[in-house]
């Protein structure tokens, strides 16, 4: 899986030619059909690099590019409902006038009500990778292992759609972000998160969640240190009006010969309702269970009033310290500043927190947290 | 800050579970209107929270002991037939069928965000003497079926129906020229088929009728 002469491997686990004969096949029942796919599109990256064994940096990222299009990408519809008639609310003097001008009238409202409701309700549905399996993206350049020092820091980066690769890789370059020995990125494709690794000699795990606009979109983990056990967790509800799904991914860090387990999560937005919000913070703190150290980071969207006191009362009754609480005001929600990335931490001793103040070329600020290294 | 609390006004279930309604229907051609604020505590994540509710309410007779009417509020609206069924000295009883149609989360937890809403309601009134308060109680329930926007693009998994076996309790002064002060509590426990108990809904507030 691993070369530690510093090229790239890509790899779908599992039995690979099932899986691909699955996509195929919801290709053609989608196209058939002409119904959404609630399923990985297809592996791009994974299929390309499988069928060539061992890839190097360059190849994953021509294999991401050139993997194909999405087998359902859907149009946003655009509509206007039309004025409402006025004699609804003109006075009902008269029943015979009533039954006979009115009520023909209020059905025909109706029935228009209903049949242009799917149009104005319609948005792109987004294809999920629902495979708890893959597509997977791993990478690994680094050089060897780095040396603990006093200090273990920790990142999280939603670097909105992976747009400005370049933008991010100065900014992990520069205090405080620079030499982080855990980076949880949000909102990635494959061929960014190494284009980052590469830059920096990092390690990572990158699992795409679904696809928006036509691109991968996913969270990664990266660091320094050797990394085992990566999973996806596949978390639970989609939202109401793409149908995109949302994930963690999670990886097992080899620290100083301690090992940490790490998430990378970025749950969904206030169009779901909080309570479904919290149940899925809830499932990555099921899946880790009562091991520790451990530390849970991303963007849990806490753009609503009062989600983010929910937040972290879950988690602080897993036994969890609220790691970035220097860390606040990250993003942008409805006009105001807003914290919603978070590093969250079990078994470990936050020292200190903040925001990264430079320029992060997305619509979040990155987050560091320094936090004593492992026992 | 008020575009966030806008925004979780906006999505945080402002349904209307008031019902505002005595067991005398209005006599043909009477009109009445009302505007009515509510407190509604519904369950957002894991605890409750109070979120206001303006509406407004219009009714006409139709005929004799019946009368028609309905209520907007945020981002929904009802309509629906009353009729009176009985009446003896100063107690009546009326029964009403309202269908509501709103585009909102209507549990908080789930992807549901397009409900629609049958309402059959049983009201009784013990009239008021002199001037006094008109005491009503209303068996309340409704079913609903509530879906995520999805659902119009073949993708329903998280459409359900949920029952309502609420009930709620009121009264009416009358006031001056015609109008009417209300003051109504409801209480909506919520059974999902599928998924079992909900949370409670509850709401309470006042109303102008004129």
């Amino acid at each position: 899986m691993r070369d530690h002469a510093g090229a790239a491997h890509v790899s779908a686990v599992g039995a690979r030619d099932l899986y691909q004969a699955r996509i195929d096949r919801q290709r053609r029942e989608a196209v058939l059909l002409a119904i959404p796919v609630d399923q990985p599109h297809e592996a791009r990256s994974a299929s390309s690099a499988e069928v060539t064994g061992a890839a190097s940096s360059a190849s994953i990222s021509t294999a991401m590019r050139s993997g194909g299009s999405s087998p359902h990408q859907t149009g946003k519809l655009a509509m206007t409902l039309g004025p409402i008639d006025a004699s609804l609310v003109a006075p009902f003097t008269d029943p015979e006038v009533f039954a006979r001008v009115c009520w023909p009238r209020m059905q025909a409202a109706a029935g228009t009500w209903v049949l242009l409701a799917p149009f104005a309700l319609a948005c792109s549905i987004e294809p999920n990778y629902t495979n708890p399996d893959g597509p997977r993206c791993y990478g690994d350049h680094a050089a060897g292992e780095p040396e603990l020092g006093d200090v273990l820091r920790a990142v999280s980066y939603n670097l909105e759609f992976g747009r400005e690769v370049e933008t991010a890789i100065a900014a992990l370059e520069t205090e405080p972000l620079a030499g982080a020995d855990v980076i949880l990125m949000q909102e990635m494709e494959g061929d960014g998160v190494d284009a980052i690794a590469a830059a920096l000699g990092l390690r990572y795990v990158y699992y795409p969640a679904s696809v928006k606009h036509g691109r991968d979109w996913g969270n990664a983990v990266l660091s320094p240190w050797p990394m085992r056990d990566y999973r996806k967790v596949l978390l639970p509800w989609a939202d109401p009006y793409t149908n995109s799904r949302r994930i963690a991914v999670t990886a097992t860090l080899e620290i100083g010969g301690v090992d940490l387990a790490v998430y990378s999560t970025h749950t969904a937005t206030p169009s779901l309702g909080l309570g479904a919000r919290l149940d899925q913070i809830e499932a990555i703190l099921d899946d880790a269970g009562d091991s520790a150290p451990v530390a849970i980071g991303g963007d849990l969207n806490t753009a609503d009033p009062g989600s983010g006191g929910q937040v972290r009362e879950l988690f602080g009754d897993r036994g969890f310290d609220w790691a970035s609480d220097g860390a606040t005001d990250t993003g942008s929600a409805f006009g105001s500043d807003a914290t919603l990335d978070y590093v969250f931490t079990r078994g470990l001793t936050p020292r200190r927190s903040g925001t990264f103040a430079g320029d992060s070329g997305s619509d979040h600020q990155p987050i560091w947290v320094e936090l004593e290294p492992p026992p | 800050m008020i575009h966030r609390c806008l925004l979780l006004v906006a999505m945080t279930g402002c349904a209307s579970y008031s019902s505002r309604l005595d067991a005398t229907p209005l006599p043909p051609g009477a009109g009445e209107l009302g505007v009515g604020l509510d407190v509604l505590l519904v369950e957002r994540g894991r605890d409750y929270i109070p979120l206001p509710v303006p509406d407004f309410t219009y009714r006409r007779g139709v005929r004799p002991g019946v009368d028609v009417g309905g209520k907007a509020h945020l981002t929904g609206a009802q309509a629906g037939v009353r009729f009176a069924i009985a009446r003896r000295d100063r107690l009546a009883v009326a029964w009403a069928a309202d269908l509501a149609l709103g585009y909102e989360p209507i549990t908080n937890n789930t992807t549901d965000l397009v409900y629609a809403r049958a309402l059959p309601r049983l009201v009784g009134e013990l009239r008021g003497r002199g001037g006094g308060p008109t005491w009503i109680a209303a068996v309340a329930p409704s079913l609903t079926f509530t879906g995520p926007a999805t659902m119009f693009r073949g993708i329903a998994g998280a459409a359900r129906f949920i029952a309502r076996p609420g009930a709620a309790l009121g009264a009416r002064w009358p006031l001056d020229r015609g109008r009417s002060l209300w003051l109504e509590v409801t209480a909506q426990p919520a059974y999902a088929f599928g998924d079992g108990w909900l949370r409670s809904a509850y709401q309470g507030g006042a109303a102008v009728t004129f």
